[in-house]
């Protein structure tokens, strides 16, 4: 390989990649840079071949052991006298408390079953040999692929030879389709630099966050615009599930397992006109400590800075879904956070990324009408025409 | 075990919400079934996070009897693989952070029931000896990983199960699924000495 056209994508991306976590253009990006990248392709075949080993681990008990088990279960479970008296497992379960390590059903995205997940995963049989022009033609595959999937959404793609550019500016490179697309084209790149040395930091903070080691979010003062008027707009219901998720938290934080409930039935019990968000949505919610949508009287920098990665990825990932307009609305305070206001092209990058929240906001007016104050306010503070 | 008792029916042709249907309507026996589709899969991913048999052991029964008392609340549409493993990852989690934390087996330990120790087990016939000594190396650097890493490749590998339902089990972001696995399988690679670090593209 003697030109790599982009930065390696991070481990995460590849890895995610690899376990066919990754949907829409991220994974076209990818696919295309593990095609052409010899450094990437030996790190994911590395990875899958000792996963192989880990997965073919001799069993270390037979046959009989599990028989055994079979039996004692079934006696701890008093199936064998219910097999004559017919006493029924519902009226059981009824009797013992509901045990607490059990989840609600999962619902997963029909495409996400492990087995598809397999299947998948073997599509890339891991391009043993690919010389130096078929990974060139592969990514003119790609590019190709992705014009003629985006139709009029894609800007002309760079030719091969073009300068290097860092590998989350290519993503910028395309414009974005309706439901779930990079970050807009605006985010200059000193921005983009500034987020992948904090990329690191982030990924301790959140790991801190989500094993209970982070403090819960106390209501810090606004950052941007203190605004009295939201404070008190604020819904009752809002505040419901503020409660909800300062609950949730707590739980957390004591480190007590929690029962799998529906993230939708407590993080945004009381979330208004857009419906219940959705359960990957309400997740991150619930581990940040934010309300369903964006307020600046309710939401600090600091938890803003720390979620946008998450938030970020289920945009990307497509898996904001029906939640599209609030993880947009999320973004664009996370761009407008760090944005320099002097800086043109970040501002613009900003107004853009409220554009979007309220292009994808038609149908949740709450969302809708906070990117529309939050977009005023903002073309006031930085001297332009609302 | 259908072969073991013949006395109970064989329902190894019914679905998984078939089975749960059945249980629900008194035939608890029937739960038998759903074990012997799970418990291979239960078992190698508790002794994963666990590491020891007698742990995985108590883990995998106590998984069963929770996910017994909680069928009201399984969808019977739904297979009921994923759902049960979720269920002993919890278990097992809870386990290993509630002091129950024991060293880890040695790979040279007897296996259960004085069989061959795994160093033994790992051997295919055939295979050569430098490919069972990359097994038996890939094996103690698995077990020499901390508890989360160790628990999130676990979930991914043993139970295959997808980011959002290893997300579930842990109660944390997607997000977070993603970038904690990334860590394990880098701490992975370094305990096998196989340290990648990303270099910048060379102009």
């Amino acid at each position: 390989m003697k030109h790599v056209p982009m930065q390696h994508p991070s481990n995460e991306d590849l890895f995610a990649y690899r376990d066919g976590e990754l949907a829409g253009e991220k994974r076209f990006l990818i696919e295309a840079h593990v095609v052409s990248c010899a450094t990437c392709r030996e790190l994911v075949d590395g990875m899958s071949g000792i996963e192989a080993d880990l997965k073919s681990r001799p069993d270390q008990v037979g046959e009989e052991y599990y028989a055994r088990m079979t039996e004692s279960v079934l006696g701890k479970i008093g199936a064998k006298s219910a097999a004559g008296a017919g006493a029924g497992a519902k009226s059981q379960a009824r009797a013992i408390p509901t045990a607490e390590d059990a989840p609600r059903v999962e619902r997963r995205r029909p495409d996400m079953e492990p087995e598809a997940e397999g299947r998948r995963r073997h599509l890339f049989p891991w391009f043993g040999v690919v010389g130096a022009g078929a990974a060139a033609a592969a990514v003119m595959v790609v590019v190709v692929m992705l014009a003629q999937r985006q139709g009029e959404w894609i800007r002309a793609p760079r030719p091969a030879s073009a300068p290097e550019e860092p590998f989350e500016d290519r993503a910028d490179s395309l414009a974005e389709p309706p439901e779930f697309a990079p970050e807009g084209p605006a985010a200059g790149a000193k921005q983009k630099l500034e987020v992948g040395a904090l990329d690191n930091k982030r990924a301790v903070e959140r790991e801190e966050a989500a094993s209970g080691l982070a403090k819960e979010n106390a209501p810090a003062p606004p950052v941007l615009g203190e605004d009295a008027r939201a404070r008190r707009s604020a819904t009752a219901s809002e505040k419901d599930a503020a409660v909800e998720t300062r609950s949730a938290n707590e739980e957390l934080a004591r480190g007590e397992p929690q029962a799998m409930t529906a993230p939708s039935a407590t993080a945004a019990a009381g979330d208004i006109a857009g419906g219940a968000p959705t359960d990957e949505y309400a997740a991150v919610l619930r581990a940040h400590g934010l309300p369903p949508v964006y307020d600046p009287a309710r939401v600090s920098r600091d938890a803003l800075l720390k979620a946008e990665n998450d938030l970020r990825y289920l945009y990307m990932a497509g898996r904001a879904q029906t939640d599209s307009a609030r993880v947009r609305l999320y973004l664009a305070e996370a761009a407008r956070a760090k944005a320099d206001p002097a800086d043109s092209a970040a501002v613009e990058g900003v107004i853009h990324h409220y554009w979007r929240a309220i292009r994808l906001a038609r149908k949740d007016p709450a969302v809708s009408a906070m990117a529309w104050r939050r977009l005023e306010e903002y073309q006031r503070e930085t001297g332009r025409a609302p | 075990m259908a072969s073991e008792r013949p006395d109970r029916p064989d329902r190894t042709t019914l679905s998984d919400g078939e089975l749960v249907r059945l249980i629900r309507g008194g035939e608890v026996d029937a739960f038998a079934e759903l074990m012997r589709r799970t418990q291979r899969a239960a078992y190698r991913l508790a002794r994963r996070i666990t590491r020891r048999h007698e742990d995985a052991d108590d883990v995998v029964q106590d998984a069963y009897v929770k996910a017994f008392r909680a069928l009201d609340r399984f969808e019977s549409d739904r297979p009921f693989g994923p759902w049960f493993l979720t269920i002993v990852s919890r278990t097992a989690l809870t386990r290993i952070r509630d002091g129950a934390r024991r060293a880890a087996e040695s790979l040279d330990a007897p296996g259960y029931d004085g069989g061959a120790p795994l160093s033994e087990r790992v051997a295919d016939p055939g295979q050569d000896a430098e490919a069972l000594e990359r097994r038996l190396r890939i094996e103690q650097a698995m077990a020499s990983l901390s508890d989360d890493h160790r628990a999130i490749l676990a979930l991914r590998v043993e139970g295959d199960l997808s980011y959002a339902q290893i997300a579930e089990t842990l109660n944390v972001p997607v997000g977070t699924v993603m970038s904690r696995l990334a860590r394990a399988r880098e701490a992975l690679l370094a305990a096998l000495g196989e340290v990648r670090t990303m270099e910048p593209p060379r102009s």
